[in-house]
């Protein structure tokens, strides 16, 4: 589904469908309303129905990603793609509303360049990337190598730091060595799976923002 | 379609931005650059690309810090100065209250921004040919029955959307209870001015506090322009343009000077 | 937070201090607006006239690190005005007990100080053992419920808070005295039953070296008005982050295991964990949670015989906070950093520092949605990368609306977020990554052996090929073990002997009983009611809105409030707007004293021995502080805080300025996200500092310049905003200038600018470690 350009309104990049002045019937040779004078009464042209430019986008609500009120969204989807994310108006905490942050998060997907076309924000890191020793760029590499090289990195200097006993001789059972950052950012799910890696391998200096 | 307002209740609003952005979201407007000034006001100014933003005004009164916030766009007027000026007719007041400046037709003269009484209206080539750019009163959503993206976004109901007689009576008896809570200043604005803005106010103090022209007025010339020019008004548009504009924004001038 | 977001709507007095609602929590505004519709008043107490400020009915100033100060003279104000809640207080609260004679407190330091070298030159722990309770023979706590007893906990309180009368209050926090005594007779007017006061407050009272001494302070001051588990009322902690009451509930601190039980210490074996155990209360309950957790983590391997494997734990030595485990990066002792979506080298204390300490690490795994400062440490304008042997891998993480899961807000509620598109690029969920760098790791362990293998052999991990968060959902609920059945509840610990349920957190038991219709994703709301929504998602504790409610009422069940009741006793049975914090099968009068099921005295305690600085509330001056502090004798600061860089503490001499750092609504955090968000940086495009026209005209400096601010740490350069909305205070007679810096930016990103933290110390509160972000010293000048 495109979605019409509206020419009052602003959506580059789509099918022109008709001009605002062929929408209120008449040309713009001859204007539709003829200007008032002081004291006249001012003419109006009738309103018509404008097509949304959500009206055939699947709607999925969710959660804004910012502080702690957790206020409802709605992200409205074409194509697999987000075109427009609001408050949602069902959920009883924000009643639809939302502040800038919850009014720009569409700009963690994407952004409106200077035609209207959204696309993807160029600033999202969208490969993994692999800073060398004294290097200073990145390089870009596979997930598989990335979770290879880091699972060899982790187990040999856990390997080397981990104490079974403390100088006392009683049991500690951790690394000292590695640390680890959860997550406020995260899903319940995710910190949950991160805190057992955390407990199975025996890393003790581990935090998140709540601290922060 | 009834006339709809928006409903500013400046006394509600604290500054958050929400209605700015939802602006930029709902309308697929891009961001433009911008420099921190010692004013948390940003953008600083309407662009083509910014068609609403939130003005901050910081004062002392009676020893006491005043921070006024408010959102600010297009008033929609009833009569609007900019669609009378319009050498193309390419503004159009609606029965819904809201000014829609048809693209195609604009030629993005910015005669209409000359004779905005608010300011409103910035030229830009959005589209590939200059035009005329303000808030169209999220005509797609208030004809879909959906408020305006600012409205919508609003978290404490100091942008408010809905039908004319109902919002003003919303907004007397607001100023009514501000009054009787000691805000002597409460007072209305947007129902009288201009013979009546699509944009109603409330607000705590004078207009001036809030970055409100006190006494918004249209300059005679756009009329004069409207009635001696009727008949050929399209087909004298383009050439007579330019001259013109030097004279409204000189008569606009004065009257600021004096007002 | 005791209560909820919708709950505001039903305060008669909102004070907000040490928090900027408005801006860092702006839909609370919604229902504060509500209140103020129906007549209600908001209290802003803020070092800077802020955007909540602005709307405010009364604002009142105060210098930065003199919260307690201020709540410890509203605790005088409302007892010797004679305006507390007396039945609450001694029915509710602990100010009967009995508390050993030989407890006191002079100069500064309660009894039982020692000295305690690890903690910095000069710095104290405490021996608690005359921070106790009188008992009798039975371990029963001895009161006197005429509250005359010299040595009962109200007598104790009354006298110790005596010292902060309206005038040492004042001089102490720079507010004036008629603006003090505006605030207290207004906030105290709560104190009537019937009335509901909320105090609502964030990182403005508890990032300080006195900071948990804060919030006690305010649940105090709550306690005392009676506003502790009624409609409107509340100890309201606002989240600054989506997730950050989830994070914590799962127990991603490093003291803490999923559902606030303790981590074990070294040599502690299960039996000593669970002789451990809270005596009453709740938590009697906690060798079941335990056992229940382990089962969830090592399913068959798990049995009572080999104490449910709980030797797989590792064991805790030492505060491993990431103020404390940054110093010991710096050390050289960690050599490796997982960092899942944080900024510490922009939101940590003394940030130039964290990035030199990053420089020792030989690998750091960031995972993101953009190049953060952390990941990109190497490329800040003071760093060599040629001298960096750090490895970075930064992995491209999928953002909110790319997946699937659960997010626990601040009033508790845990709802469901769903995914809207697949992740941008190549980037996938944390959950993906950390079950694939799980695997990865268990596989090695399982090819090579290696140290100690066995916990990551057998923890389970079966969420699929590709994780299933349905299947971790499920695990944290809890289910029987027999039979796969899930938990629906509390009462499945309970009715069961250790090891029959398995429980990844306790305190989610019925977050998702049915996995066809989960609670967490219900969308019902309320039609009648206060606004508790108990339909809508599923809050914990068991879908309780506003927890101990039983305080809601006196003692035969009636409301104080009749309006707004939350559970009343209809002389039958409990009626209710929530989910009962007591229980309700039971007339009034057996629930009378037991009020508050956390405590094992089931009592709200106005004398607390379990912090780690003290019993009641003092007022320590912040580590750095511009003046003298006269309450404490030769204890300036907190004398149980941790000095890690005596040498960094700077002399109000050389920076006589009190600096103060705070977030803006148009920015999330370090700015990671929204410093690459075009809309935002539109609308905030660039760092700054506010200070007073006094301040400039004394440095010099208009609106829009530029000036460098200078701590022991560090300087930064920003541009001056000089605003009459920030002042200067009159402290202890003298003129105090304040600047205050937000705490958004860093050298990455689209919008760029100075971190303010590249100047606040590493100090961190005696109780939790969280830094001193809110008061320190500096200078500033007129820069180039």
């Amino acid at each position: 589904m495109k979605i019409s350009r509206r020419n009052f309104l602003w959506a580059a990049g789509a099918v022109v469908t008709g001009t605002l002045a062929a929408k209120l019937g008449c040309s713009p040779k001859e204007p539709p309303i003829e200007p008032t004078t002081p004291g006249e009464e001012p003419t109006v042209a009738p309103s018509f129905k404008e097509d949304l430019r959500i009206q055939y986008a699947q709607t999925v609500t969710s959660i804004c990603s910012y502080c702690g009120v957790g206020c409802g969204v709605l992200c409205f989807v074409e194509d697999g793609k987000i075109v427009a994310i609001e408050g949602d108006p069902d959920n009883p905490i924000n009643e639809g509303s939302l502040c800038s942050k919850g009014s720009a998060v569409f700009n963690k997907y994407y952004i409106y360049d200077e035609k209207g076309n959204a696309v993807v924000n160029p600033q999202r890191v969208q490969k993994v990337l692999y800073r060398a020793p004294r290097s200073s760029n990145w390089e870009e590499k596979s997930w598989d190598w990335a979770i290879n090289e880091i699972a060899k990195r982790f187990k040999a200097t856990r390997d080397a730091t981990f104490k079974e006993k403390n100088a006392a001789g009683a049991i500690v059972n951790r690394t000292e060595a590695i640390a680890w950052i959860g997550s406020a950012m995260c899903n319940n799910e995710e910190n949950y799976i991160y805190r057992k890696f955390v407990a199975a391998t025996g890393i003790v200096n581990q935090d998140h923002c709540a601290r922060l | 379609m009834a006339k709809k307002v928006r409903l500013i209740d400046t006394t509600k609003c604290m500054g958050c931005k929400g209605c700015q952005v939802a602006c930029k979201q709902w309308n697929q407007l891009p961001a433009t650059e911008t420099t921190f000034t010692g004013s948390y006001e940003n953008p600083a100014d309407f662009a083509p690309e910014t068609w609403g933003r939130v003005k901050f005004n910081e004062y002392e009164s009676g020893g006491k810090v005043k921070w006024n916030m408010n959102f600010s766009s297009c008033m929609h007027c009833s009569d609007p100065a900019c669609a009378n000026i319009c050498p193309v007719n390419a503004i159009h007041k609606m029965d819904n209250n809201a000014v829609l400046i048809d693209k195609d037709t604009c030629i993005g003269c910015g005669l209409c921004k000359t004779a905005c009484p608010f300011d409103i209206p910035r030229i830009g080539n959005l589209t590939g040919k200059p035009a005329s750019w303000k808030c169209t009163f999220c005509f797609d959503r208030i004809t879909n029955g959906k408020g305006t993206a600012c409205a919508t976004a609003c978290p404490t109901g100091a942008i408010s959307y809905g039908d004319e007689s109902a919002k003003i009576a919303e907004a007397e008896a607001r100023v009514a209870e501000l009054k009787k809570r000691g805000v002597a200043g409460a007072q209305l604005y947007g129902k009288e001015e201009l013979g009546g803005l699509g944009v109603i106010y409330v607000l705590a103090d004078t207009p001036d506090k809030y970055k409100l022209p006190v006494n918004p007025e249209v300059a005679l010339s756009t009329y004069v322009w409207n009635v001696a020019l009727k008949p050929v008004k399209f087909l004298a548009a383009v050439g007579l343009t330019f001259g013109l504009i030097g004279k409204i924004a000189e008569k606009k001038e004065t009257m600021e000077k004096a007002s | 937070m005791t209560n909820h977001w919708i709950d505001y709507q039903h305060s008669d007095v909102i004070m907000n201090i040490g928090g900027n609602t408005a801006e860092n929590h702006p839909i609370s505004m919604k229902w504060i607006q509500k209140a103020l519709d129906k007549g209600a008043k908001l209290i802003v107490v803020d070092p800077r006239f802020t955007r909540t400020a602005a709307l405010a009915d009364v604002y009142a100033p105060i210098r930065p690190g003199t919260n307690t100060a201020f709540l410890n003279g509203l605790i005088n104000y409302a007892i010797v005005n004679n305006k507390y809640h007396k039945d609450y207080v001694k029915m509710y609260t602990n100010a009967s007990s009995l508390i050993n004679p030989a407890f006191g407190y002079s100069d500064g330091l309660f009894t039982g100080a020692e000295d305690a070298p690890a903690r910095g030159p000069g710095q104290k722990s405490y021996k608690t053992d005359t921070w106790t309770y009188q008992r009798d023979a039975e371990g029963k706590i001895l009161k006197d419920e005429t509250l005359q007893d010299p040595n009962c906990v109200w007598q104790l309180f009354k006298k110790f808070y005596s010292r902060y009368d309206v005038k040492t209050v004042s001089e102490l926090t720079g507010c004036p005295e008629d603006k003090f005594i505006e605030v207290a007779e207004l906030f105290c007017s709560t104190g009537q039953p019937g009335k509901a006061g909320n105090i609502s407050y964030a990182m403005g009272i508890t990032q300080f070296s006195h900071g948990s001494q804060n919030t006690r302070a305010i649940s105090i001051l709550q306690l005392l008005l009676g506003n502790v588990g009624i409609a409107g009322g509340g100890v309201n902690a606002q989240r600054g982050q989506i997730n950050v009451q989830g994070a914590t509930d799962m127990g991603m601190l490093y003291h803490i295991l999923p559902g606030y039980m303790p981590m074990p210490r070294d040599g502690q074996d299960l039996a000593a964990y669970n002789a451990a155990t809270p005596a009453g209360g709740f938590w009697v309950n906690r060798p079941k949670f335990i056992a229940a957790m382990l089962k969830a983590w090592y399913g068959d391997k798990a049995t009572a015989e080999n104490d449910f494997c709980f030797d797989y734990l590792p064991r805790l030595d030492k505060d491993r906070s990431s103020v404390a485990y940054y110093t010991y990066m710096a050390k050289g002792e960690i050599k490796g950093l997982f960092c899942f979506a944080d900024n510490p080298v922009v939101s940590g204390a003394s940030t130039i520092k964290k990035r030199k300490a990053q420089a020792k690490l030989d690998w750091l795994v960031c995972a993101d949605l953009f190049e953060n400062e952390t990941a990109a440490f190497w490329k800040a304008p003071d760093m060599n990368p040629a001298e960096i042997d750090t490895e970075v891998f930064l992995l491209p993480a999928a953002a909110p609306f790319e997946k699937e899961g659960t997010v626990a807000n601040s009033g508790r509620w845990i709802q469901w977020r769903n995914k809207a598109q697949e992740p941008t690029g190549n980037a996938k969920s944390d959950l993906w990554i950390v079950d694939k760098l799980f695997k990865a790791v268990r596989e090695l362990y399982k090819k090579e052996g290696g140290a100690f293998p066995a916990p990551i052999l057998e923890m389970t991990w079966d969420y699929g090929n590709e994780p299933d968060v349905a299947k971790v959902c499920m695990e944290i609920n809890g289910y029987y073990v027999a039979d796969g059945k899930l938990m629906t509840g509390f009462a499945d610990f309970v009715n069961n002997d250790p090891g029959v349920v398995a429980a990844g957190a306790w305190i989610y038991a019925g977050f998702y009983q049915d996995a066809a219709n989960p609670n967490c994703k219900r969308r019902i709301k309320e039609t009648e009611g206060i606004g508790s929504n108990l339909e809508w998602s599923w809050a914990w504790p068991m879908n309780r809105r506003i927890v101990y409610n039983r305080a809601s009422c006196d003692a035969a069940g009636n409301p104080w409030n009749p309006d707004l009741p939350v559970v009343w006793w209809d002389g039958k049975e409990w009626k209710r707007h929530d989910v009962p914090d007591f229980n309700a099968a039971v007339p009034p009068e057996d629930t009378a004293s037991k009020a508050f099921i956390m405590t094992p005295e089931l009592q709200a305690r106005l004398f607390a021995a379990g912090m780690v600085d003290g019993p009641f509330t003092e007022h320590y001056e912040p580590w750095e502080s511009v003046t003298k502090n006269k309450l404490t004798g030769n204890v300036e600061f907190n004398p149980c805080s941790t000095v890690w860089y005596p040498e960094d503490r700077g002399s109000a001499e050389d920076y006589p300025y009190i600096a103060t750092t705070y977030r803006l609504v148009e920015h999330y955090q370090t700015g990671a996200m929204t410093r690459n968000m075009p809309w935002l940086k539109e609308a905030m495009p660039e760092m700054f500092c506010e200070i007073s026209p006094s301040l400039a005209a004394k440095i010099g400096v208009s609106n829009g310049d530029m000036v460098e601010v200078e701590s022991k740490r560090g300087k930064i350069k920003m541009k001056a905003a000089v605003t009459t909305r920030v002042r200067p205070l009159i402290i202890n007679g003298e003129e105090k200038e304040i600047v205050g810096m937000p705490m958004h930016w860093g050298f990455m990103g689209l919008s760029t600018g100075a971190t303010c933290n590249d100047l606040s110390p590493t100090i961190g509160c005696a109780n939790t470690t969280i830094p001193e972000f809110k008061s320190f010293i500096c200078n500033i000048r007129r820069a180039g």
